[in-house]
């Protein structure tokens, strides 16, 4: 199964989910997607608009097709799950492209720049291998607790 | 006290994860905004919250009187943010962004309240709006989630990333 997602954002994302829906037929795979907030509704493709978690559906798809919000890139990151992640131009300053621009250079994700070129993606993607993420050790609580201690505003 | 921002989406989600960080060894309160209704489920049950009215959701102003009738407009919020900030017993504010965030920041600037501003993962390269005028005019710590863009601003601290 193939999960596509947009996420929570305010206006959802349908570009993607219209162009996933017309390519529908010609996918071998079952086809999954979150709507969210968007309002074009699918004809192909077994969809819904939100689920408490998307986990299940994660778990269950052999890969997931996502824009680029921080939430859902790093979740799947963690999930070792294949990503193929297409950046939504709508939002302000396009500011998606950054982090999938060093996501896919690092080749933890693959990144489709134009949905254009989404079914030659989704063609490609079997005989991709990605890396498997691994974060960087977090100490920015530390550093914070450092500065108020030196502050004298917290005894500890 | 530390007090988190949080603004909805993303912004929220990465401030609860410094939060679940500290709130082991410090209690944390939060300031949340009118209207952003799935925020507040991120919060502990016990925790003080304040809800404010917000502003600067989406920063598109065309000429002067745009600006001046903007700055009207965030009054009842600085109010309340300072309000909230001597009502929380505020020693440290934790910030994430987006624009609502930045008349909170005010408010704890004009109360010589400690500011932290945490960039989101999502800048790799530019900072945010808001996050630029964190680092040149509110934060006293200012942390990024990438080595890359740390170099751009020797100011800013890189200590890891949230998620």
């Amino acid at each position: 199964m193939i999960f596509v997602t947009v996420g929570t954002g305010s206006k959802g994302y349908d570009p993607l989910i219209r162009t996933m829906d017309d390519l529908a037929p010609n996918i071998a795979e079952n086809i999954i997607a979150q709507t969210g907030h968007g309002i074009y509704a699918p004809k192909n493709i077994q969809h819904f608009k939100f689920a408490p978690s998307l986990t299940d559906y994660y778990n269950q798809a052999s890969m997931v097709v996502t824009t680029g919000g921080v939430g859902t890139l790093f979740e799947l990151l963690h999930l070792h799950k294949k990503i193929l992640a297409v950046g939504n131009n709508d939002i302000p300053d396009k500011h998606q492209s950054e982090i999938l621009d060093i996501l896919s250079r690092r080749d933890y994700i693959v990144w489709c720049k134009n949905l254009a070129d989404i079914k030659r993606c989704l063609d490609a993607m079997p005989s991709i291998t990605l890396k498997k993420y691994i974060p960087p050790p977090c100490c920015i609580d530390k550093v914070i607790a450092q500065y108020l201690r030196a502050k004298g505003k917290w005894s500890v | 006290m530390i007090t988190y921002i949080l603004v909805s989406g993303g912004h929220a989600a990465e401030a609860m994860k410094i939060a679940a960080k500290l709130n082991s060894k410090v209690s944390g309160s939060y300031i949340v905004f009118k209207g952003d209704a799935t925020t507040k489920h991120h919060i502990p049950n016990n925790d003080a919250a304040v809800e404010i009215p917000e502003c600067f959701r989406e920063i598109r102003y065309k000429n002067i009187a745009a600006i001046c009738h903007g700055f009207l407009w965030c009054m009842p919020c600085l109010f309340k943010s300072i309000w909230a900030l001597k009502k929380l017993h505020t020693d440290l504010v934790i910030a994430t962004g987006s624009g609502p965030a930045l008349i909170p920041l005010l408010a704890a600037k004009i109360l010589h309240r400690k500011i932290v501003f945490i960039e989101l993962t999502c800048r790799v390269k530019t900072l945010s709006l808001c996050g630029w005028l964190a680092y040149y005019f509110f934060a006293d710590l200012f942390f990024v989630q990438w080595n890359s863009l740390q170099k751009k601003y020797p100011r800013s601290i890189y200590a890891g990333r949230l998620v």
